[in-house]
């Protein structure tokens, strides 16, 4: 894997216009944002003033919905061109996407679709990420999906899968725990067994959101708080990367909305995980 | 309902052959799932980007009548989803028949402009003093790519704003505001803060911005003033050059390329 420095920026939270009220008035000590890249892959207009007052203030990480790496029709240029050009405003450490497809030629779904696990993909979306990474020239990370079918033609399980593309691509994993759960449960598979299998020196970034329990299924809903569940997941992975020094976490909470400071609070929780981090690394300072 | 899928199939036969059973749901049950958020999410955008229309209907026939149809018709093609209803006013020339047609026509022209307005691009603005001033009249200018222009036959922006301010349920079991009526002229812009701007104007002052829409000079302007009624020529003696220095402040005129 290439060297590249992919800092640590704390804990951050998805920028959303419900707050930007109260972050503009208070300027509060958030480490960091996330936004979405198509929301301001615009030509300009208000979106992008306000992207401009964020940037003055917090540092800014891009994170898509639309790229659709594994659709079948060609890489749309047209769109990485934007994006690129994006990147050059936020300053971006990393930008990260989802390891799905969503386009045929002449349309475009606007869902995250879940690609079949075969070595046919896993060759066709490594190749495609690593082109991707090369043109936007920063480090490139696939997220995993939450997901609601699986194909006959699976050859091999999701962590196979999308471990296989980040290695042969060369890229990161931007890892969903809360997207693990929820796939978990709508797939009946064992979430730790997913964690002990991704090589966790490629995750840079982690995502935690609420979802909403239907039953039958799982629907990722951003709407909720983080269920223990899922921090349980995150209390696991989070020590183990960067080599114990941990990465960048982020709440994405994206419908019902809490106030600004609640939804901070919410986010704030994950310390936790990290002061366990840091209590252990008192306990072997003094090995 | 039992779905078909595209081949004709019925879908929960078809699915099984490609789409795995979870522990609690049969494939066509999942495939289900992705069919409602598919909707759930595009009609959600056209509610929101089309407030007045939602109201009009209602959120029922709204999806029903409006939003489903036109989706079915044009769906979404384009990475982002700000150009999801870019084709409303061509569906409703097309496809919608009712009584109230012309209503719904400039209803849609006029939504369809917000959306475009927000983040449509700005462009240098002529700097006059720049220019030759012997120049100046032959100059041809056009207005700012986020600026639109109306005319109707009742106050529709008024319309907009006094039916935002109720949920469209409310609309549902309570009488619509009733608009004024006469000849309305509007222009819908941002200001220097990029916030979206709406101003009544002047019967001559919406013709002559119109004309520079299309692309115009001074002369030609003026030329075309030589042929109007007396209404519209006392009008411009008197405003235009103050017209002329406000479009100016506001930034609304840019050369034609």
């Amino acid at each position: 894997m290439k060297k590249t420095h992919i800092p640590n920026l704390g804990i951050g939270i998805g920028l959303r216009t419900e707050h930007y009220e109260e972050i503009f008035r208070d300027k509060p000590a958030i480490d960091w944002f996330e936004i979405i890249s198509e929301n301001f892959m615009v030509d300009g207009g208000k979106a992008l003033e306000n992207l401009e007052k964020i940037l003055e203030l917090y540092p800014v990480v891009q994170h898509g919905v639309s790229l659709a790496i594994g659709s079948p029709d060609a890489l749309d240029f047209e769109y990485l061109k934007k994006l690129k050009a994006l990147t050059k405003i936020t300053k971006t450490p990393w930008v990260s996407d989802h390891l799905c497809w969503g386009r045929l030629p002449g349309a475009h779904y606007h869902d995250l679709l879940p690609l079949p696990y075969t070595k046919e993909v896993v060759g066709y979306v490594a190749e495609r990420a690593r082109i991707v990474q090369d043109y936007l020239e920063l480090p490139f990370a696939l997220e995993n999906l939450s997901s609601y079918v699986g194909y006959q033609s699976d050859e091999m399980t999701e962590w196979e899968f999308y471990t296989a593309i980040v290695e042969k691509a060369d890229i990161h994993m931007m890892l969903d725990v809360n997207n693990i759960y929820v796939s978990s449960r709508n797939h009946g598979f064992e979430a730790k067994e997913y964690l002990n299998y991704i090589p966790v020196e490629r995750v840079i970034q982690f995502h935690l959101a609420g979802h909403t329990d239907k039953g039958d299924y799982i629907l990722d809903t951003h709407d909720d708080y983080v269920r223990d569940e899922v921090w349980d997941l995150y209390g696991i992975m989070y020590p183990k990367t960067n080599k114990g020094k941990g990465v960048s976490t982020l709440l994405e909470w994206d419908d019902n909305f809490l106030s600004f400071q609640d939804t901070w609070d919410e986010a704030l929780k994950a310390k936790q995980f990290q002061t366990q981090l840091a209590k252990k690394e008192v306990v072997l300072s003094g090995l | 309902m039992m779905r078909v899928s595209p081949s004709g199939q019925p879908m929960e036969e078809e699915s099984s052959l490609y789409i795995t059973s979870s522990p609690t749901l049969k494939p066509h049950q999942r495939i289900e799932l992705y069919n409602q958020q598919y909707w759930w999410r595009l009609v959600r955008v056209m509610q929101e980007n089309f407030p007045l229309l939602t109201r009009l209907f209602g959120y029922y026939e709204f999806n029903e009548s409006i939003a489903t149809p036109y989706l079915l018709k044009y769906p979404p093609s384009k990475w982002t989803l700000n150009a999801l209803g870019e084709h409303i006013e061509r569906w409703v020339e097309e496809e919608y028949h009712a009584l109230d047609k012309p209503l719904i026509k400039q209803v849609t022209a006029m939504e369809w402009a917000f959306n475009f307005a927000f983040c449509a691009a700005k462009l240098p603005p002529i700097a006059f003093s720049e220019q030759d001033a012997d120049l100046l009249p032959q100059l041809r200018m056009t207005l700012q790519p986020y600026i639109s222009l109306f005319h109707f036959d009742s106050d529709l922006f008024g319309l907009r704003e006094e039916m935002k301010k109720e949920d469209p349920d409310y609309w549902i079991n309570n009488p619509f505001p009733v608009p004024e009526k006469g000849n309305f002229y509007f222009i819908l812009s941002r200001n220097l803060n990029n916030n979206l701007v709406l101003d009544k104007l002047d019967e001559a002052a919406y013709l002559i911005l119109k004309l520079f829409k299309e692309g115009s000079s001074i002369d030609e302007v003026c030329g075309w003033l030589d042929g109007q009624n007396e209404a519209i020529c006392e009008q411009a003696a008197a405003k235009l050059q103050f017209w002329f220095q406000e479009w100016t402040l506001r930034q609304w005129l840019v050369l034609q390329v």
